[in-house]
């Protein structure tokens, strides 16, 4: 049996910014998930997401994406087709984005299988409440999710 | 005739550190350094319970969630009145401890080193800035070798802090009073056991690498020096007491200004922001007091970092300035030499060791069956301070609490120091004195000042972590 988990990614004090972790604390509460399947909260860790990938076989990952698409628009892509590029010329630890966790990992020999679900944010300003229009939007994510899990689980 | 060169050019909606700088034949003849900091976290925080701080403060920033939440325990303490029995204190001083030895071998190995250490031609070491790498081969190789060695020994330090922490990566276990993890024999005997591996690694490996660096690029001993002005908040408390700065720690508080070792009073930290995108150019705002309404359109100001000053003056933070304060050998042992590039590297890499052998100690002072918090009630009114050192150099934390509820907040983090503007003197920041009248060969390739910007390790794009896929490509996986 794979190691499965799902993550959050996002600032949960940037609004939309942080849908996953918005999404995260939903399906810990939902309790809907079966028992093999983590749920983490990575919030604006990325480099210590190195753990993640080097722990997990399949992943699913829960992030703000501004992909031009209406506010609330849900992606789902793995995430090698999302033509994401590790950052060049980092000058701080916190700009290192997860992509560079990702390729880190491989660095190691570790290559999970990672699915994206991406939420087109309205407002990413200070505060901790995510827009209504956003809000309206979990319920259909974690059904999309939910559909994911029960596939990778019947494989 | 002059010319400009952007690094990682700012834009005023995502948080990123950049620098500009000035070149004139070839000398930086002016630097500004800018950066967006997290605006109007009060609001946040504003008549929640005061003790949310400890967890919504950890999302600051995706590297030092551990330091912010003890600050912001620190200093509701400090408003509360309590303090944490022994094994608090100590369990406390373990969860910082092996955040900085995982902090410190990441920001050498997998962030500063590759300026000097020529990695393979695949990413992540590519793209980079070329033309000076001077490693001999076979160190070069060895340096590179050890970089997948290091993330597997980060990794053991991350779980020396999880032992401890709970939940990571947001650590539950720091709370007002002390902490919530109680000391046994199975976990003093886990920590243990990580802690040596990353002390074989420090020493053996990590400090080699930072004198062969030193051994091939001996005139970064004379670059960047900065404002030399140091300063520690001081960190890792040896024994019980209330007075954060009189109380014995393992990094005492502690200034160093114009030349002259003098004692840490808070009182003299003010903030002011005639050249930062805030309103209100009168300056000197005491943390307690801090201007946060956002003015982009400022005339001359330059940056989202405010400027803090001690008595008027920039100062450096980090493991340089800590290490300056407490008079350690080696580091003082180098002269005016310390106050550059290499010497904050270095110093970070005496730092590792010191704090890895000193937890060693410390994890062994655990009484198991012994308290490890103090009860607390939440005053009806009240003012506290909370300092510490992160990873990255001083952080303080200040709130007021007012019908039990969090009436004012304040963080001036590290790099705030590091990286702030001018001051309403027209004084630089200390990455705009490091910079200034550096020699660039390459304007193209100004590895010059990424090297000294990455020395002092800096803070600050963290507030968001948005992805944008390439949109040409992401249109098709929308699903409704």
């Amino acid at each position: 049996m794979s190691k499965i988990a799902i993550v959050g990614i996002g600032n949960l004090l940037m609004q939309d910014e942080g849908v996953g972790i918005h999404i995260i604390n939903r399906l810990a509460e939902m309790k809907c998930l079966p028992e093999e399947v983590d749920l983490i909260d990575a919030g604006v860790n990325s480099y210590d997401m190195l753990d993640i990938f080097s722990n997990y076989e399949i992943l699913i990952l829960i992030d703000a994406m501004q992909a031009g698409g209406d506010p609330g628009t849900i992606y789902r892509a793995p995430l090698e087709e999302l033509g994401l590029q590790p950052d060049s010329n980092i000058t701080s630890l916190h700009e290192m984005h997860f992509v560079e966790a990702v390729s880190m990992a491989k660095l190691m020999g570790y290559e999970p299988e990672i699915l994206v679900f991406g939420i087109e944010p309205e407002v990413m300003k200070m505060g901790m409440e995510l827009t209504p229009g956003i809000q309206s939007k979990l319920p259909r994510v974690i059904e999309l999710i939910q559909q994911d899990i029960e596939n990778i689980m019947t494989r | 005739m002059a010319e400009k060169i952007i690094i990682d050019p700012i834009t005023r909606l995502e948080g990123h550190l950049a620098v500009e700088v000035e070149v004139e034949g070839g000398v930086v003849t002016d630097a500004k350094s800018m950066g967006m900091m997290f605006r109007g976290l009060e609001l946040i925080m504003k008549d929640r319970d005061p003790r949310d701080a400890v967890q919504i403060t950890q999302r600051i920033c995706g590297v030092c969630p551990v330091a912010h939440g003890t600050a912001a325990t620190l200093s509701l303490d400090n408003a509360f009145g309590i303090e944490p029995p022994p094994n608090g204190r100590i369990i406390r001083n373990l969860i910082l401890g092996a955040n900085y030895v995982q902090s410190h071998i990441l920001h050498f190995f997998h962030l500063a080193a590759l300026d000097f250490v020529k990695g393979p031609d695949v990413p992540p070491f590519i793209p980079r800035y070329e033309g000076d790498y001077r490693l001999p081969e076979a160190v070069n190789k060895a340096a590179v070798d050890a970089y997948l060695q290091a993330l597997k020994v980060r990794a053991k330090a991350h779980e020396m802090t999880a032992l401890w922490g709970g939940k990571m990566p947001h650590q539950q276990a720091i709370v007002p009073g002390g902490t919530t993890e109680v000391p046994d024999a199975q976990k003093i005997i886990d920590f243990k056991y990580r802690l040596k591996e990353c002390i074989d690694f420090i020493d053996n490996v990590y400090i080699p690498i930072v004198y062969a660096v030193a051994d091939a690029y001996p005139d970064y001993w004379e670059i960047g020096a900065g404002c030399m002005n140091m300063l520690s908040y001081g960190a890792l408390p040896l024994e019980e007491g209330m007075d954060h700065v009189k109380k014995e720690k393992f990094f005492p508080s502690g200034i160093y200004l114009q030349g002259q070792y003098k004692d840490f009073d808070p009182a003299m930290i003010a903030e002011e922001v005639k050249y930062s995108w805030y309103a209100d150019d009168t300056g000197g705002n005491k943390p307690t007091e801090a201007v946060v309404t956002p003015d982009v359109e400022k005339k001359e100001a330059y940056s989202f970092v405010k400027a803090p000053r001690y008595n008027g003056q920039p100062m450096e933070v980090g493991p340089l300035a800590r290490l300056w304060v407490m008079k350690q050998k080696d580091v003082v042992g180098l002269g005016n030499k310390a106050f550059s590039t290499l010497g904050r590297h270095f110093a970070r890499a005496v730092e590792c060791s010191m704090v890895a052998h000193a937890m060693d100690e410390w994890v062994g002072q655990l009484v198991p069956g012994q308290p490890v918090t103090t009860p607390h009630e939440i005053p009806a009114s009240a003012q506290g301070m909370g300092l510490t050192e992160a990873p990255r150099g001083a952080l303080g934390h200040w709130n007021k609490i007012e019908h039990q509820r969090t009436a004012v907040y304040n963080a001036i983090v590290p790099t705030t120091w590091n990286a702030s503007p001018r001051d309403g003197k027209g004084t630089p920041g200390p990455f705009e004195q490091s910079l200034i009248g550096t020699s660039i060969k390459d304007p193209a390739n100004p590895y010059e000042i990424v090297r000294i910007i990455r020395a002092y390790d800096p803070c600050l794009a963290c507030a968001i972590h948005l992805m944008t896929p390439d949109k040409k490509l992401i249109s098709k996986y929308a699903v409704c």
